[in-house]
């Protein structure tokens, strides 16, 4: 490709509707990219049932109530209960909190960070430049998931254990990214401006360096943001992210197989529809702003 | 060449430390204590106590942290591999002559059908792009990569018992010992694996390819008249190919780590269902010798990687 050289300044956060205020911006968005839009709708509705999740949901998810146990779905219980007469649908419901909640800080711990360290390692450079690389190769050497396991087993399965594990398997991918931004921002003539009139290197950094290694970041932290999803989904399958009785979608999928996926496939069958769902609208939504926002990962 | 190669072999050395003192230092956070865990019952007794000191004496766990990495270090190197497990005392070495064939049997088979099935139909869709053809590949493609493969397997596994009555034999065999039982365990979740490796691999052809069919040399073999299946097969496959490599040698990659759940499912015993039997019964040396295998391989595989490109397209010189 030859557009290698487009500078990341701040005009790319904004190519669509310039001036049109932010609802003209959307709509502009949502003509040009309708299933991204799609993509954002559903999230939008994971985003509202995880906030309003005690109005929407009809019965408490966690409490037993065994005389209702294995309700096929039907009009009583939407989509069934299980083996303690919980409602599965209620369960789903609080289960997007969870979800929501372990990916939002695991990727907001890894964005903060990987940003901090690779824009400092790029900038820098030197000694530091190279211990930062080599100890994320190191932790890129790990397939993501067995680190994230691996971690959650060392502090303990607990919601926060999981958020902080997929957050440190993350970590590396942002300091390669933010390094990368950092050295071809460094190279641009308004970092040479800012040296001339005197800033230090802190305020070069956090003012002009980072800002501008911010939008292929961010189209990285949404993809993310869904894998972390899946990830957390898969430890809590295997018994080592979210303990019970949390609701995690992970979780009510593995009490549903374990010896239910025949009687109550309903168990397993839904929780695994809203990931699903969940992860494919974070695909279509990924697509659509790294086409918008970072015209040079276009066509990857 | 020799002096990249030598490069990347030097640089091998501080990734592979880094990745294992990381490894390390987890499994020491392991919470409880492990003498304690394994001979387990009241700790409170002062004979029980004497007993525990004696373990962790002979367990080498109360040397310093450094003496016993490096002690762990050397028996990575010498072929032990870290001992033996604190479960049953199998030696780490048997443990992995047991699970590594399983794991990297079922990569290979979810490379060797995806390999097959996604570059053509990449090729394909990037043909006829825009067509029937195109649309229908890229929304599989899609689902492929969006839906999660534990809940296809579960989805896979509930259909065959309901409509077909069939479950999948309890045991794992090796493809040299019993066939049969070998490809009616692993058909399934080789195939699951398959359509969310081709997902990838098909899209980059598709975009790959794409471009090289928009290149100056393409349109000059047209315009000397090839037929379109040459043009398409000698002239802009090769040259697309690049990028399919490098993300079918970091998918493979991924897939070492990436089979722990659906061999979790499907109850095949490779590294990957052999570290969560670990995880779950705290068997630390198990832990930190599997997965610096699946690190060691994972490093490996982007070496070589790397140094396929040489072969591949010779206009790359390694600086």
């Amino acid at each position: 490709m030859a557009q290698t050289t487009v500078p990341l300044q701040a005009d790319v956060f904004l190519p669509l509707a310039q001036g049109a205020g932010i609802f003209g911006q959307l709509w502009d968005f949502t003509k040009r990219k309708p299933l991204g839009a799609a993509g954002a709708v559903v999230l939008l509705t994971l985003v509202l049932a995880a906030i309003f999740a005690d109005v929407i949901a009809p019965y408490d998810p966690i409490a037993q109530n065994v005389p209702h146990r294995l309700r096929e779905p039907g009009t009583e219980y939407l989509l069934g209960t299980d083996t303690y007469g919980r409602d599965v649908f209620s369960r789903i419901v609080f289960g997007a909190r969870v979800s929501l909640y372990i990916g939002l800080v695991s990727v907001l711990i890894g964005t903060v960070v990987g940003v901090l360290v690779g824009a400092s390692s790029g900038y820098t450079g030197g000694v530091y430049d190279l211990l930062v690389q080599r100890i994320v190769d190191g932790m890129m050497g790990f397939p993501p998931l067995i680190l994230a396991l691996i971690l959650v087993v060392a502090m303990g399965p607990s919601i926060n254990s999981v958020a902080f594990a997929l957050a440190v398997t993350y970590i590396p991918r942002v300091v390669r990214l933010a390094r990368a931004s950092a050295l071809s921002t460094c190279q641009e003539m308004f970092v040479d401006a800012a040296r001339a009139i005197g800033g230090g290197h802190l305020r070069i950094m956090l003012r002009h360096v980072v800002p501008n290694s911010l939008a292929p970041v961010f189209v990285l932290a949404t993809g993310y943001l869904g894998t972390a999803i899946v990830a957390e989904a898969s430890l809590s399958f295997l018994g080592l992210g979210v303990p019970p009785p949390s609701p995690s979608w992970g979780g009510m999928m593995q009490f549903g197989a374990r010896g239910y996926l025949e009687a109550a496939p309903w168990l397993t069958f839904f929780p695994g529809l809203a990931l699903s769902g969940v992860v494919f609208a974070f695909g279509l939504l990924g697509d659509a702003l790294r086409d918008v926002l970072d015209p040079r990962l276009r066509g990857r | 060449m020799q002096q990249y190669l030598v490069r990347r072999l030097v640089l091998f050395v501080p990734t592979l430390f880094v990745a294992s003192v990381a490894i390390f230092i987890v499994m020491r956070l392991l919470p409880g204590d492990v003498a304690q865990l394994i001979l387990g019952g009241d700790a409170s007794s002062p004979s029980a106590q004497q007993q525990i000191e004696t373990y962790r004496q002979a367990l080498g766990l109360n040397d310093p942290y450094p003496v016993q990495y490096a002690r762990w270090a050397f028996s990575m190197l010498n072929g032990s591999f870290g001992g033996e497990s604190l479960v049953d005392r199998e030696s780490l070495a048997a443990i992995i002559g047991r699970r590594l064939p399983v794991t990297l049997q079922l990569a290979v088979y979810a490379m060797i059908i995806s390999a097959i099935v996604s570059i053509p139909l990449g090729i394909l869709a990037a043909v006829h792009q825009d067509r029937w053809v195109d649309y229908l590949v890229r929304v599989v493609t899609i689902a492929g990569n969006a839906v999660p493969n534990f809940w296809i397997a579960l989805l896979v596994l509930l259909g065959l018992s309901l409509w077909f009555v069939w479950t999948p034999p309890v045991f794992y065999k090796n493809l040299w010992d019993d066939p049969s039982t070998h490809v009616q365990k692993v058909v399934w979740p080789t195939l699951i694996l398959a359509w969310g490796f081709s997902a990838n691999i098909t899209r980059v052809t598709r975009a790959s390819m794409l471009e090289v069919l928009r290149q100056d040399y393409v349109r000059t073999a047209r315009a000397k008249g090839l037929t379109d299946r040459v043009v398409v097969a000698r002239h802009a496959l090769k040259n697309a190919l690049m990028p399919v490599i490098t993300l079918s040698g970091l998918q493979l990659a991924g897939l070492l780590g990436g089979t722990v759940v659906l061999e979790t499912i499907f109850g095949l015993p490779g590294i990957g269902q052999g570290i969560v039997l670990a995880a779950t019964t705290r068997d630390y040396p198990v832990i930190q010798s599997l997965v610096m295998l699946l690190v060691l391989m994972m490093l490996g595989l982007n070496l070589v990687i790397d140094l396929c490109y040489g072969i591949i397209d010779p206009r790359l010189s390694y600086r």
